[in-house]
């Protein structure tokens, strides 16, 4: 089969082998696979020249407020609240009880009972939004940095320590952590995913922090520089608050790092269903409603607040986030109507999805070299033949998404933001 | 508060009455036992007498006890083995007594040391107005001394929380979970819906007008436009913030603030007496 393949690869014409190239080239593994490679490829270099890169001392110790702000999390607040306590000297945790029925502010108030000097709990009578629970904490606490954690993600125990090293650099103002799944092995949905943060966030973020591109600091754990937080007087409505607030500490000039060993561990949703929601509303939020509409000005040059950076980062993400997406359609119709009939053959999508395979299986060496936990890691990579199917799910997901922001703006009426906020928030 | 004295100076009968029974006297013979009591309300420790009730009314009882040498102790409290088998106690003290056949007997009137003991108001504790503290009116002692005998009953009338220090009664309040003060200011935040800023209500005042300091929106309508959320505590005192306070307690009599959590909790002990009631006892023969 792989010879006929070959034969059959060898009589394409160039013109028509460019063309199988843009279709992959519109996929996100394929993608990623070259900025991997290359950013992998430069650090194996400087590592093998210097040995004693990447292996600094912490030496960095500013004061650190965790922030864990939630809505009905009762039954996880107290692991991640163990995960932070006692893992860095100048701490203090916050919890923010954002309205919950089911007892959560009662589920950590025991932790701040047995460490009143470290954790306090703030309960909201009702809800308000995660945002305003993230605010809330500005005027809480003076600490030099705001770690904001997920109530449901739990940290391991050195990544306060990755995660404040960076802000050493006064230009850095945010810094986005790796994510990973903990429910990895659930089913093959939570599988999927665990292979997919592995790349866009453990390995992919890696990359766009090294060209200066990345425009999102995972809400589930970043830290701020607390008072570029105060500045821009805290987190604007979401959903996309997160990515909201990376564009606008980039737009005062500050730069965003990545640490790639601060690592937290989350729960992903194990239903299909569930996942399609929460990806509806990811992609939705992003490059149309952050990106497109509210922070447009960034591809400005005309603007005051002009950067190069940030310019590339709203391409990257214009580019690759929605108009992919749509050029993805457009290849399909122009593939099947090609009058030599190349869109109907078999061979043209075995081809593809061979290429889309073997575009997989680069970036895992990367994360090979990269990675703390090769063992789990590897085992996760059993999922890469079957990964283009799911990037191909994902892909439709966010051709979707998209284009009901475009036409509905459908970010505005998502049950993330309680009605009577999303009613009178603003309409980008 | 009613000190031994006066507890023992309070009878039930009037002075009228003091030497002659007036009411109509229930005539039954009824075994019954006897402690003498002392004058500090202890049981005297020698074994109880063993006799027979003769009469009973409203104020007093006639009785025998049997004994191969006079009686002589005045004041006793006797346990009456009632038709129902239950045994009720009343307390008196001797008006009369003559011989008789197998020892001694008595005409008594309910009062006396021993018959204070047995009222309600002096088996449950009180508190006492100087030392802001629950105690019985007679000394453990006696307490014990009647238990012992099986005449009253040990029980818990309710669990108080009382000062660490000196089991004095303590006043609690919500206060500095740092200075345990009271003094404390209270500010309000205001939630700007339309840019999620949250701020103390003050940070939005301009003039009489409300406006946001984050997107500059002026003539906040409240409800709409924003909503006010309790905010932190600042103490006057030592000007710790917090937005939960500690319940503390205040020692009347020391003046201890400890927390709540740190509180002696104690049992209130009272005791339960069966008393011989003649009305009572009277239905239950007829």
């Amino acid at each position: 089969m792989l010879s006929d393949l070959i034969h059959w690869l060898s009589y394409r014409s160039w013109n028509e082998v460019l063309l199988l190239l843009v279709g992959l080239m519109l996929l996100d593994g394929p993608r990623y696979c070259l900025a991997t490679t290359c950013m992998c490829l430069y650090d194996w270099v400087a590592d093998t020249l210097n040995p004693k890169r990447g292996q600094e001392e912490y030496d960095h110790c500013p004061s650190v407020c965790v922030v864990i702000a939630g809505l009905n999390e009762s039954e996880v607040v107290a692991a991640t609240i163990e995960s932070v306590v006692g893992t860095y000297p100048r701490l203090e945790v916050l919890v923010i009880d954002d309205g919950s029925t089911d007892g959560m502010s009662a589920a950590a108030r025991p932790y701040m009972l047995a460490h009143p000097e470290i954790v306090r709990v703030i309960t909201r009578p009702w809800r308000g939004g995660k945002s305003s629970a993230l605010n809330i904490s500005l005027s809480h606490t003076k600490a030099e940095v705001l770690v904001a954690v997920d109530a449901d993600s739990q940290l391991e125990p050195n990544s306060l320590w990755e995660i404040v090293q960076p802000f050493k650099d006064e230009t850095i103002g945010v810094v986005s952590a790796t994510v990973c799944v903990r429910n990895a092995f659930t089913n093959l949905c939570t599988w999927f995913q665990a292979v997919e943060y592995l790349q866009s966030i453990f390995i992919g973020r890696k990359a766009a922090a090294m060209l200066q591109v990345l425009p999102i600091a995972s809400g589930a754990f970043a830290a701020y520089r607390r008072e570029l937080s105060e500045r821009l007087r805290g987190w604007d409505v979401g959903p996309g608050e997160d990515l909201d607030m990376v564009i606008r500490i980039r737009k005062l000039g500050y730069r965003i790092a990545f640490a790639q060993y601060a690592i937290c561990h989350t729960e992903v949703p194990t239903k299909w269903k569930a996942l399609f929601k929460q990806r509806r509303r990811w992609e939705g939020d992003g490059p149309v409603r952050h990106i497109l509409r509210k922070h447009n000005d960034i591809a400005n040059p005309l603007h005051k607040n002009f950067m190069l950076t940030n310019f590339f980062t709203f391409l990257d993400n214009v580019t690759f986030n929605l108009l992919c997406g749509y050029g993805m359609v457009a290849w399909l119709v122009y593939m099947v109507m090609q009058p030599s009939g190349l869109g109907m053959e078999p061979y043209t999508w075995l081809t593809i999805y061979a290429a889309t395979v073997a575009a997989e299986i680069l970036p895992l060496v990367a994360l090979m070299y990269y990675s703390p936990n090769r063992k789990r890691d590897g085992i996760l990579a059993l999922a890469i033949p079957l990964m283009p199917i799911y990037r191909l799910g994902l892909l439709i997901l966010r051709i979707y998404a998209n284009t009901c922001e475009i036409v509905y703006r459908k970010s505005f009426y998502e049950a993330h933001v309680p009605t009577h906020v999303a009613n009178v928030t603003w309409r980008w | 508060m009613t000190t031994l004295n006066q507890a023992a100076a309070s009878p039930i009968i009037d002075a009228a009455r003091h030497n002659e029974r007036t009411e109509r006297r229930l005539t039954r013979v009824l075994p019954l036992v006897a402690w003498s009591v002392r004058a500090d309300g202890q049981l005297d420790e020698s074994a109880p007498y063993g006799g027979f009730l003769k009469d009973i009314s409203a104020d007093g009882v006639e009785f025998e006890l049997h004994s191969e040498s006079p009686i002589a102790q005045s004041t006793f409290v006797i346990g009456v083995e009632c038709p129902d088998s239950v045994t009720r106690y009343a307390g008196i003290s001797v008006r009369h007594r003559s011989e008789c056949a197998n020892g001694t007997r008595f005409g008594a009137a309910f009062d006396g040391i021993a018959n204070s003991v047995l009222e309600e108001r002096c088996r449950k504790p009180f508190l006492d107005e100087k030392l802001f503290q629950y105690r019985l009116p007679f000394p453990p002692t006696v307490y014990e001394s009647w238990e012992a005998a099986g005449i009253l009953k040990r029980s818990v009338l309710d669990r108080v929380m009382l000062c660490p220090r000196c089991r004095s009664v303590p006043t609690f309040r919500f206060a500095c979970r740092n200075c345990r003060s009271g003094r404390l200011d209270h500010s309000l935040l205001i939630h700007h819906f339309p840019c999620a800023f949250v701020a103390p209500s003050t940070d939005f005042e301009r003039g009489e007008d409300l406006v946001c300091p984050k997107c500059l929106t002026k003539k906040l309508v409240a409800g709409t436009d924003f909503e006010f959320m309790p905010g932190e505590f600042t103490c006057r005192g030592c000007g710790w913030k917090d937005q939960d306070l500690e319940q503390t307690g205040h020692c009347l009599n020391c003046e201890t603030r400890f927390a709540a959590h740190q509180a002696a909790e104690e049992e209130l002990v009272g005791y339960d007496a069966q008393r011989l009631d003649p009305l009572a006892l009277l239905s239950i023969v007829e």
